[in-house]
This record gives structure tokens, sequence and C-alpha cells, in this order.
């Protein structure tokens, strides 16, 4: 083991002190003991990463705090990459779903991969459909690799998927969002599943050259996620407009840290988790979200009830969708 | 080579024009369930080089024992190229430069189909297949002992383009086959058409966009620097909005503007703002005669049918002390915001009408000091005029999303932005978006 503990503590208080330069030494002196390139980032900077979110959401953290967190990993990952010469070969494109920011995990991996030795390629955050397309057909990649660090993100990760196999790519996905299980990830019609970097390299020569487009969703709970989708900004409206919810919600100062901020601007994300169980058909994924914004809520002295209050109004919204429902209760 | 291959192929290659009425109709359908698999392989992988892959892997898998594709497009020539049990690759040269074999340069001048009968062995054999292969490829053919080639050449819109050069192993050949392989020639070209024609008007695309808004910004040294471009045609990939960064390190000049229309129409009237400002900066690099200059090129070459307005702020940089003073002018664009190092939000922006407008337009000039992590924040109206659910994101959502964030590094300050933004956006559509910011970073970036 190149990463030492001492080397994480050290790391994680340069990151607090927001101090780059010392971050970076930190890395620097893995790689000069040895240490893979991947096993520093994986070690130091998803791990930072990991206990920010967990900070942010036990309201140990701001979110000016959690940004400034983050950039200065972001720099450190900039710093690191320099030393990592692109190799040649096929390209392997890693892009972020659409929507997301967390940029951090994708480029973690896009590093990791070329160190293993992987010409790897990172469209970037929060990239659009068109994006990945436009980037596919310039430069014609051996696969696509999606990264999805929230739950949420899986309705966005399904056209994703969807726009890349129509140009004949295999698409290998993976990151939080898909909470360890593959068959998430084979639902919405990705080609294979990655559960860490270290893994991609053999998947790569497991996947076949060309894809097929991927075959429509059908049954009762993709025609919900359908429904739900296109009515996504009226049904998140009326879930805030309820009285329960406006009830509970009223009197918010407006901060970004406070609960009661957290959790309206949160609803969004539920209605998006709710579509994503519809479309895997899996209730632990909106159970999941349910307990760990309980949490948030809770720790920032609002009442966990203020998240039930929010999950029964959902669901009366919802009513005509009984999958749905069932998701929810 | 397995059994189940050498019956793929034999499916749709044997010669059945004698063969029992049943035994014809079955390898009609054969071959029309493979012609729409072709059709299909190559319309829908639209980079020209993957196509060509997977059109190699087909054949193949499914009817052949060598198969080269050959295609041109402009001055690049592309050879897929794959053997039975052997390799399978795709090279990109350029075929006016490199020596590429002058049979098949002739071959694709002709535009005819040819069969070419192999000698069994010898410099004779060796000699026709140099006119057609690299040495690899030779090699395995002789391994396979093919006997006979057909060259199909590729045409569409009246002009041939490349070639498909078949060949089977020992023994086997092409006849009765003559129709369904001219079938298979016609659908590769029109599909292979199709993708060169994607690629051809993405690669001038691309020029164009590089040249509007740079794929990584220029490091300056004192200078921590980010962006973000977004148009509102993502498939066409160029816009009307453009950002610019240029000049020596003590003496920079950045540019952010806005001109109507969308498209490629406004993408070229961007490009020619975007360059009247670097060649006005080289006369007078103060932003106010900057624009004035800009504004003159543009009034003088507009004419009644293009639409030449355009908006845009101009900052020159300068390190004096211990600080960084920016002069700045403004084409009736949106003002820039200066974020403090300490959080605090202020405008900075100074009095000029649009471009185009009048021939003689002043700028007003005006003068801010960044301190040590201040960030002058340059954005497009694509910012503030986005719609959400309910109303545009507005200059309230710009300020919130900057709260907290004075001191961070311009990347993050610019992903807040980009976030709160795409948030606020959801799925709905959207105009050119662009945003370049610039912190004074003494010791960075």
């Amino acid at each position: 083991m190149s990463v030492t503990e001492d080397d994480q503590d050290a790391y994680w208080a340069a990151v607090q002190a927001r101090d780059v330069g010392a971050a970076y030494d930190v890395a620097a002196g893995c790689l000069a003991r040895g240490a893979r390139l991947g096993e520093v980032l994986e070690a130091l900077v998803s791990q930072a990463q990991d206990r920010v979110g967990g900070l942010w959401a036990a309201d140990a953290l701001s979110v000016a705090e959690e940004h400034a967190a983050t950039a200065v990993s972001e720099q450190v990952v900039a710093r690191l990459a320099r030393l990592v010469p692109q190799p040649g070969g096929a390209l392997v494109l890693v892009a972020c779903a659409e929507r997301e920011w967390h940029s951090l995990p994708a480029l973690v991996v896009t590093h990791t991969l070329r160190d293993l030795g992987l010409r790897a390629e990172f469209v970037g955050p929060s990239a659009s459909p068109d994006h990945v397309v436009a980037r596919i057909l310039d430069t014609g990649p051996r696969a696509v690799l999606l990264s999805a660090s929230v739950a949420s993100s899986l309705p966005r990760v399904r056209r994703q998927v969807e726009a890349v196999r129509s140009t004949g790519t295999p698409v290998v996905v993976g990151g939080r969002g898909f909470g360890g299980d593959p068959q998430r990830a084979l639902a919405l019609g990705a080609t294979a599943y990655a559960a860490r970097a270290d893994d991609v390299v053999a998947i790569l020569d497991t996947l076949p050259h060309h894809v097929g487009p991927v075959a429509p969703l059908r049954g009762a709970p993709a025609h919900e996620a359908q429904a739900i989708t296109s009515s996504r900004d009226d049904v998140v409206r009326a879930v805030l407009a309820s009285p329960a919810v406006a009830g509970s919600l009223a009197g918010q100062d407006g901060s970004p840290d406070h609960w009661s901020t957290v959790l309206s601007t949160f609803v969004p994300h539920v209605v998006d988790c709710v579509v994503g169980g519809l479309l895997v058909d899996d209730p632990l994924l909106v159970a999941a979200e349910r307990s760990w914004l309980r949490d948030v809520v809770t720790r920032r002295g609002g009442a966990a009830a203020s998240v039930d209050v929010v999950w029964d109004a959902l669901a009366d919204r919802l009513r005509d969708f009984p999958e749905a429902v069932r998701l929810l209760s | 080579m397995s059994i189940s291959v050498r019956e793929r192929h034999a499916r749709l290659l044997a010669d059945s024009r004698s063969a029992q009425p049943r035994a014809r109709l079955a390898q009609a359908v054969s071959r029309a369930e493979f012609l729409l698999r072709s059709s299909r392989t190559v319309s829908a992988i639209q980079n020209p080089q993957r196509a060509l892959e997977a059109l190699v892997a087909l054949l193949l898998e499914d009817l052949v024992d060598v198969a080269q594709v050959v295609v041109r497009n402009g001055p690049w020539q592309l050879v897929g190229v794959g053997t039975q049990g052997g390799s399978q690759r795709c090279d990109v040269s350029r075929w006016v430069v490199d020596d590429i074999p002058p049979a098949l340069d002739a071959a694709i001048r002709r535009g005819l189909v040819e069969e070419v009968a192999l000698p069994p062995a010898g410099p004779a054999r060796q000699r026709v297949l140099e006119s057609f292969f690299a040495a690899d490829t030779i090699a395995a053919l002789d391994r396979l002992g093919v006997e006979q080639l057909v060259v199909l050449p590729l045409t569409a819109r009246g002009r041939a383009f490349g070639l498909l050069v078949l060949g089977r192993s020992r023994g086997l050949g092409f006849d009765g086959s003559q129709e369904f392989l001219d079938d298979l020639a016609e659908r590769v070209a029109v599909g292979l058409d199709a993708t060169l024609v994607v690629a051809e008007s993405r690669y001038v695309a691309g020029v164009l966009r590089r040249s509007l808004a740079p794929d990584e910004l220029p490091v300056v040294p004192g200078l921590d620097l980010a962006s973000y471009y977004r148009v509102a045609h993502e498939s066409q990939d160029v816009g009307g909005d453009f950002i610019d960064l240029h000049g020596p390190a003590d003496d920079v000049v950045a540019v952010c503007g806005d001109v109507a229309g969308k498209g490629v129409e406004a993408a070229v009237h961007a490009k020619r703002i975007r360059n009247a400002v670097r060649t006005a900066s080289h006369v007078d690099r103060r932003p106010s005669a900057v624009l004035g200059l800009v504004n003159r090129v543009v009034v003088s070459e507009a004419d009644e049918f293009d639409e030449r307005l355009a908006t845009a702020i101009c900052i020159r940089l300068r390190r004096v002390d211990d600080a960084v003073e920016a002069d700045l002018a403004n084409a009736g664009h949106p003002p820039a915001l200066l974020l403090r190092a300490g959080g605090a939000i202020e405008e900075a922006t100074a009095f000029g009408l649009a471009i185009g407008l009048v021939d003689d337009a002043a700028y007003d000039q005006a003068t801010v000091r960044l301190g040590p992590g201040d960030t002058l924040l340059m954005h497009t109206d694509g910012v503030t005029e986005a719609r959400g659910a309910h109303e545009m994101f507005g200059e309230h959502r710009l300020r919130e999303a900057l709260q907290g964030m004075g001191g961070l590094p311009a990347r993050t300050i610019v992903d807040a932005v980009a976030i709160a933004l795409t948030d606020h956006l959801g799925d709905r559509a959207h105009d050119d978006i662009a945003m370049i910011a610039v912190q004074y970073c003494p010791g960075g970036p």
C-alpha cells in the first residue's frame, strides 16, 4: 500500500486549509514512492470528496465550503494530469450525465485510464446527448463511458445511452448513481457496467465493436416514466404549491444551507428518482433517496416528517400512476 | 476457418442459378437480409473510420474471407481492411501525398466492376496483389489461397469515390453473385457517402467553432481564467456568441460578445467581429478605441440583406503594483460583474451603443482595480435570459449563484453559475450562452 493513512490525513488537512500546493505535494509524494496514479486519485481525491459530501449532508460544511474543498481537488487533479501522457491507440470518451456537475469522478476515471495505457478523453461535465454524439462523430471512439454520481441522473443516463448507441458505439456506465447494481445499468440499455476505473480495461476487451440501437422500454413502469418526465415541471410546481408542503416549508430564510431550502431544491431530484426507479424497476432507489434526505433535513434542524410530507404530496400528484405510487409508499 | 463461417458465406454466395426454386428463394431472402444489415451498419455509424471497420467486420463474418474498402474524402484516403482469421484495421492517409498503389488509384478513377484472376504463385501473383494491398494483407491472402478478387466501385452522386475489394479462400469464387454484389456496392456507397458528407460538414463547423471559442484558454501568468460556451443548436456546433483573450501577458485584452441571429451565419459574423477586435487592439489597445473602430468597420461593411447588430464588452488588463487594472468599454452588452475576494458583488460597465447601429458611435471607458482573488465575470444575455419553468434566469439568480464564491478559483465560479443555469433551464431549449471569468491571482494559477 503506497498511499498511507498519514497521506490521507495530510491531504484532507490541505483540502480543508484550501492549500492546493500542499495537497498536490502529498499526491506527488505518493507517486514518487511508486504508487499508481489511479490508486492516488482513489485514496486521496475520491476519499476526500466522499468526506466532503458526507460533511455537507451532516451540515458540517456549507455549500460554499463544499465548492472550495472541491476546487482544491480539481486543481490537484488538473496538475497531476500534466504528469500523464496521453497514450495512443483506440479512444475512449468519458462523459458525465447531463446536468451532473460532479466532474471529479469522471476526471479520476479519465486519468486512471490514461495511466493504465488507454487513450481517454473527458467530454466534460453535464454533457448533453447532442454534445456526446458530436464528439462520437468527430472522434469515432471504441466506447463511451458514462458516469452518474446520483440516482436522480438515471433518466438522463437513459437518454445518453439511447443517443450513444444510435451511433453504433458501445456504452459502459458506472458511478454512485447505480448503487453498485449492474442490473440498473443493463436495464437502462448500457452495453456493460464498470464498478471501478480499473475494471474498464478488462471490460473493453469483451465489448462488441459495434452495437445496435437500444430496444425501446416497454411495460407499465416505462410508460409512467415517460408520462411523468413530460410533465416534470408541473409535477414539481404542484408538489411545492400543495398546502401541506408549502406550510411545512414556510418561513424559510432562503439561505442555501437552511433545511427548507435544501428540501425544496431537492424536489425535482426526487421526481427524477421516481422516474429512474420506474426505468430500472427498482423500489430501493426511491427509498434510499428518502432516508438520505431525512438525514440531511434532520441534521439541519428540520423535522424528518417534512420529507414525508413531500413524499405524500408527490404520491397524491402522481395518483394516476400506480407504479410510481408503489415506489413512493 | 470454422464450418459455420463457411456455411454463412455459402448461404449468400453459393451459385444457385441451377438450384431448386426453394433453395433460390431461401438465398434471395438471405441476401435481402444481408443487404439491409450492411445498409444499417454503414449508415448508423457516422464516423467514417468506425463505419469502415464495422463494414469490414460484417463482410468477413457473413460474406468473404478478404475485404478491403477504400474511400476518398477531400485529401484523405481511408483504407479499411481485414482477412479471415487475420487482423482488421482502418488506416487514414493523405492520398495526394502518400504512396498509394497505382492500380487502386486507376481503379477508383475508372469506376468499373472488375474480376481479377490471381495467378497461383510467383512474381506475377505478387505483382497483382501489390497493386491492391499492403504487404501484411498479401501474406494473409497467400495463406488463404485466394484465387480471385472482385473489385466493386463505390459511386454516389455521379462520382466514384472508393472501392470495395473482396476475395474468398481457395477454390471459392463469385459465380452467379454479380447482381447481388452490385446491389451491395450500391447500398454501401450511399451509406458511406452520407457519412462522409456529415464528417466533412462537422469538420468545417469544428474549425469555425474553435475559432469562436478556443478549446482551451491561454495560460497567462498572474491570471486565473475560465470560460463556458454552449450553442443553441448543439448539433450545429456553432453560434453567435464569442469570447476571446489575446495580447502579451502584461497587457491582455479580453472580449465577450454576441451577434444577432444563431447558427452558421451568426458564427461567421461573430468571427469577423472577433478578428476586428484583434486587429483594432494592435492599433490602439484602449477598449473604447477598440470598440469604436470595430463599430466603424462593421457599419461600413453592412448591407441591406445582412443583419449586423452585435453587442460586446471589451476589457484590457494590466498589472499595476499589487493589483490588476481593468479598463473596460461596453457596446450594449450586459455589464460585467466584479466578484471581490471577500464576496461583495459589484457591477462593472460603461455606456456605449450596440455595434452596427450608427457609424460614429463613441464608447465611454471605465476602470476597475482587481486585487488578489478579485474576479471579473463577463457573460452574454443567454445567461440572464435563460428560460425556466416560470421566468427567466435573471440577474438576481446570477448574483445568487455567486454568493459565497468570492476568492474561489475562476473555474469554480463559472461552474457554479453554469450549475444554477442548467438547473433552471431543465430540458428547455436555450439561446447561445457564453461566460468568461478573469481573476487576479498573483502567485498562480
